[in-house]
């Protein structure tokens, strides 16, 4: 008994396969045949199924069995194909892409600058601000300060404030103080004596940063008691450069700044203090007996039990702070804690490593990149409109062939992430060029910048937003494909294109330059800030001044006349030498940072002691301000003088007019640090010098003479100090080479620095602010160029396209200013429009940029105005090469048409 | 005096469609009558098993598939062999008969000297 199949279950299979119905047939056919063959040997036809059912076997677990294994090879079968089919439609693009260059190379070029500038930028936020500093479980770590709103300043932590937060902050497991400086290690024969930056440190430091012994020991707490520690742990970095990683080193003795100290460990590599690395760890002399002291100059770092945050600890540390003036009064007596608004700030460690001022310049220049991949984006989007609009024809004519929206759109959206994977592939290439330039080009710009690279974070969000802008660039020639089933029926060339595409590209330059506007204002600011930092008289002048350091031990100089002396011998035989016009030293230098400060006051002035605001001091010897070109009126104290001990001291006018606000301060009487009733006389004034920084108003500075008065009894004659040097025609490692001979000469124990040109530490002290805004402009000249590029592209494809108009207006007698007119007119309105809503938009934008700003407001008028002139004027310009074609268009030609 | 049908012994079923396919394209139900023929019996084959042999056999490239109407004009599944599976028929056979005269020479012998 036959049933025939029906014809078209074939047919139906194209459409993809029938499994049960498949398997069914294929069974049913199986029992037919048997029964009708049990049926011709004489079997009844129920005897006959009976039968055949009993050969077969189990029928349901075959058919299930059957089942199984068919849909298991459909699918593996289908997804094959598909990757087959894709695989063509790549290779079809490839192709096609290939044979138009001229939409192919600005696409991937452009979409790839905009992607390798977002990399660049996110790796860098990424190395300096969001990864964790190099210590385990780094996020509980935060730094203390003490802000005091109303002196306006911001002091470290006291000694005596580690065992009373210690006891009582629950939010704290650990907390330690640290204080970086330079010590002398004395030379052996085969090292010279050098300079080495030192931790001084509470020994908690180590298990508040979890930092263990690579070999020995770490600090313990003994340590820390006056008088005991007479120890050492070595970096890990000093350990092998001078020792040569030898593990007998422990136990033996390094002379530090004339003390034999025990080295008793070694760190491991890379263990170091969150804001700087050190040579070697010293134990701080933190006595629980001495009496507490208003000396807030250390550093504090402390782990957050887990759970707790900053917000937390600060809260709990504030009942604290205030019981401050009744637990420790010889420190703050007269309320001081409440007087000066003191308080403990908690803020997380790395925020504090990085600096508020980075974090923004890096976020900003993140949402910078974003706008130049924007205008990128817009660029090629409209490349690919531009495109389509020669492959409308081809789309209709398929999609009338039966091609259907999916296979269409699979079409459009591979040929786009061809273009955008290509793009990646460039931009990979191109960041992890310009990122491995970073460390040698600007290691000292930005804080953890050395350990920049380009990673797997980059090269993904490249490939993620590759992969996302390709698939709807892919989508955007299809947008339009429905309205087009009637471009068939028009004629062989549409007059003017679609208008809504034309709206859509239009649109698209508009935002284009808008968003090239507010990146040019931006950076407008930026570097009228910048001119304005030049401009600002640092009151001195480095050129032709080379700096070196000196350091003399103290177990060496004991008193001022005998550091004097050196210096004095020092300063005759180099300012003797042929080239060297003069000789000065001073403790600090301009522009090298905040150098710590000291309260002082005038004579007759009703400020109590501690009241006083914190200014820079320093011993500076004579030839000082002459070596740097600061103008002093009065005069500074000379050799004589400090033969004589009769002191003096220089200020600069910024200190003149808070002290003596309407009086001439030569003359007057003012003192400075501690000590009862010793004043010294003012005998000039300088001219306005910028300490901190060129960006922070000129400094409070108080020059003392390299001698005091006998009347006033310190004992911090000056050890640690600059040298200055003047001689324009010396190289810098020549007058290194001549101070060393002439320190070996007066004294061989004495370590001599690098020599360093005065010119490249006041570049460096500019370099964080010049590295931001050369990242930032970049930024915007690159979308300055982008748009230059999308704006010609439209207006030559709009002069392609309106090529027949310009015809007819020529033949009918149109002059040549007519025509101009008529395309820089369409041109300008777009530019016109962009500038408009880009200034409004920088308007908005830009005031993020305020704190990084320099005497320029947001709105400074003359940016607003370069910026849409120079927009303006690249319009024209964009536009100047379609325009000259359309004037050249023959009538004749335009109107043969095809 | 007649045996049990034995039952069969992992992937003899296989060959056996492979040997069928030897002589050209089949059809499931042609291919369960060819082998219940040929091994007169002796070897008990449920058919319900041979469909998936047949399934995995394609799987691996051995065999095609395809639907075509048979000389009573009716829809069919054939198989044919695919040189692949020629040459697995090939090693098969070759491999049979190398196991089958092993053991049939194991199980002949006779002993030849003290093996107690």
């Amino acid at each position: 008994m036959s049933r025939p199949t029906p014809a078209w279950r074939r047919y139906l299979r194209f459409s993809g396969p029938d499994i049960a119905s498949d398997i069914e047939e294929e069974l049913g056919f199986h029992f037919e045949e048997r029964i009708e063959s049990l049926v011709a040997s004489g079997l009844s036809l129920t005897d006959a199924r009976a039968q055949a059912t009993a050969e077969f076997g189990d029928l349901g677990t075959t058919r299930t069995r059957l089942q199984d294994i068919d849909v298991r090879t459909h699918r593996r079968r289908t997804s094959a194909e598909r990757l087959m089919v894709i695989g063509d439609e790549v290779r079809l693009a490839l192709r096609r892409l290939r044979r138009q260059p001229s939409f192919t190379a600005p696409a991937v070029l452009t979409l790839g600058l905009g992607l390798a500038s977002i990399a660049v930028a996110f790796t860098l936020l990424q190395a300096v601000l969001l990864r964790p500093l190099p210590y385990p479980e780094a996020g509980q770590l935060v730094s203390l300060a003490s802000p005091m709103p109303k002196l306006d300043d911001v002091w470290g932590i006291a000694r005596h404030q580690l065992p009373y937060y210690k006891e009582n902050v629950r939010a704290f497991e650990d907390m330690a103080l640290y204080q970086a400086r330079e010590v002398t290690i004395a030379g052996d024969g085969v090292f010279p004596a050098e300079r080495m930056v030192v931790a001084s440190v509470s020994a908690s430091i180590f298990p508040t940063l979890r930092i263990a012994p690579a070999l020995g020991r770490i600090l313990r707490p003994e340590d820390n008691v006056p008088r005991r520690g007479t120890v050492v742990v070595l970096s890990h970095d000093y350990w092998t450069r001078r020792f040569g990683g030898d593990p007998q080193v422990i136990g033996k003795l390094l002379a530090v700044d004339g003390t034999s100290r025990e080295i008793v460990g070694v760190t491991p590599a890379g263990a170091s203090l969150p804001d700087r690395p050190v040579d070697l760890w010293m134990p701080d002399y933190i006595d629980p007996a001495a009496p507490p002291m208003n000396n807030h100059v250390r550093s504090s770092v402390a782990r957050l039990r887990p759970g707790f945050t900053a917000s937390d600890a600060e809260a709990q540390i504030a009942p604290l702070v205030v019981r401050m003036d009744e637990i420790f009064p010889a420190a703050y007596p007269n309320h001081w804690i409440r007087e000066s608004g003191f308080r403990t700030s908690v803020t997380p460690l790395r925020d504090e490593v990085v600096g508020p001022a980075v974090a923004r310049a890096l976020w900003i220049l993140f949402a910078a990149v974003w706008l130049v991949l924007l205008v990128a984006i817009a660029n090629v989007a409209n490349l690919v409109m531009v495109r389509a609009e020669g492959q409308r024809r081809e789309i209709v004519m398929r999609t009338a062939l039966g091609a259907s929206r999916p296979i269409m759109l699979l079409h459009f959206v591979t040929e786009g992430l061809v273009v955008t994977l290509l793009a990646a592939l460039f931009a990979c290439g191109l960041a992890s060029v310009v990122l491995g330039a970073f460390p040698a080009l600007a290691a000292d710009t930005l804080p953890r910048l050395s350990e920049v690279h380009f990673g797997l974070g980059g090269v993904g969000l490249i490939l993620g937003l590759a992969s996302v802008i390709g698939v709807g660039l892919g989508m955007l020639p299809m947008t339009h494909a429905r309205a087009d089933s009637n471009a068939l029926r028009e004629g062989s060339r549409t007059l003017t294109s679609s208008r809504a595409r034309m709206a859509l590209r239009n649109s698209l330059v508009v935002g284009q330059v808008a968003m090239t506007v507010v990146l040019l204002v931006g950076a407008g600011l930026l570097i009228r800030s910048g001119l304005r930092l030049r401009a600002v008289d640092d009151g001195f002048e480095p050129r032709g001044v080379v700096t070196l350091d000196v350091a003399l031990s103290r177990a060496a100089y004991r008193s001022y006349d005998a550091a004097a002396t050196i210096y004095r011998r020092l300063a005759e035989q180099i300012g003797a030498a042929p080239g060297v016009q003069s000789v000065g030293f001073a403790e600090a230098l301009p522009l090298s940072g905040a150098q710590g400060c000291t309260g002082v006051m005038a004579a007759g002035s009703g400020s109590s002691p501690g009241r006083e605001r914190c200014v820079a001091t320093m011993h500076a010897a004579p030839g000082y301000f002459e070596t740097m070109g600061i103008e002093v009126r009065g005069r500074a104290p000379d050799w004589a003088d400090a033969v004589r001990h009769v002191g003096g001291v220089v200020i600069s006018p910024a200190l003149a007019r808070r002290l003596w606000p309407d009086q001439d301060p030569i003359g007057q009487q003012m003192r400075c640090c501690r000590g009862g009733d010793h004043w010294d006389r003012v005998v000039g004034v300088t001219s306005e010098v910028h300490m901190t920084s060129l960006d922070a108003p000129p400094d409070e500075i108080a020059y003392f003479a390299i001698v005091p008065p006998d009347s006033a009894p310190t004992n911090n004659w000056p050890l640690d100090i600059r040298l200055v040097i003047k001689a324009p025609t010396l190289s810098a490692a020549a007058i290194q080479s001549m101070v060393r001979d002439a320190m070996t000469e007066i004294d061989a124990t004495i370590p001599v620095s690098q020599a360093r040109l005065m010119t490249d530490l006041v570049a460096e002290s500019m370099a964080r602010r010049t590295f931001t805004l050369i990242l930032i402009i970049a930024a915007a000249l690159m979308a300055l160029m982008l748009s230059a590029v999308g704006l010609y592209g439209v207006i030559a494809f709009v002069v392609g396209q309106r090529e027949r108009e310009i015809g007819v207006r020529i033949a009918v007698g149109a002059s040549v200013a007519q025509i101009v007119a008529l395309v820089l007119g369409q041109s300008l309105r777009l530019v016109a429009a962009g500038i408009v809503i880009g200034l409004a938009g920088a308007g908005a934008g830009t005031r993020v940029l305020e704190s990084l700003l320099f005497e320029v407001s947001p709105t400074d008028p003359m940016v607003l105005v370069l910026v849409a002139v120079s927009v303006a004027l690249l319009g024209l310009a964009a536009s100047g090469v379609p325009t000259a074609r359309a004037v050249r268009i023959d009538p004749v030609t335009a109107l043969r048409g095809d | 005096m007649t045996h049990p049908p034995m039952p069969l012994l992992k992937g003899t079923l296989d060959v056996l469609i492979l040997k069928t396919l030897g002589w050209g394209p089949s059809h499931g139900y042609a291919i369960s009558r060819w082998i219940q023929q040929t091994t007169g019996d002796e070897l008990h084959i449920e058919e319900g098993a041979l469909y998936p042999a047949l399934r995995r056999l394609e799987g691996k490239g051995l065999l095609d598939a395809s639907w075509k109407t048979t000389a009573t004009g009716r829809e069919a599944k054939v198989y044919t062999l695919t040189a692949a599976g020629r040459r697995q028929l090939k090693a098969e056979v070759s491999a049979w008969s190398r196991y089958v005269s092993a053991m049939t020479r194991a199980l002949e012998a006779r002993p030849t000297g003290a093996i107690a």
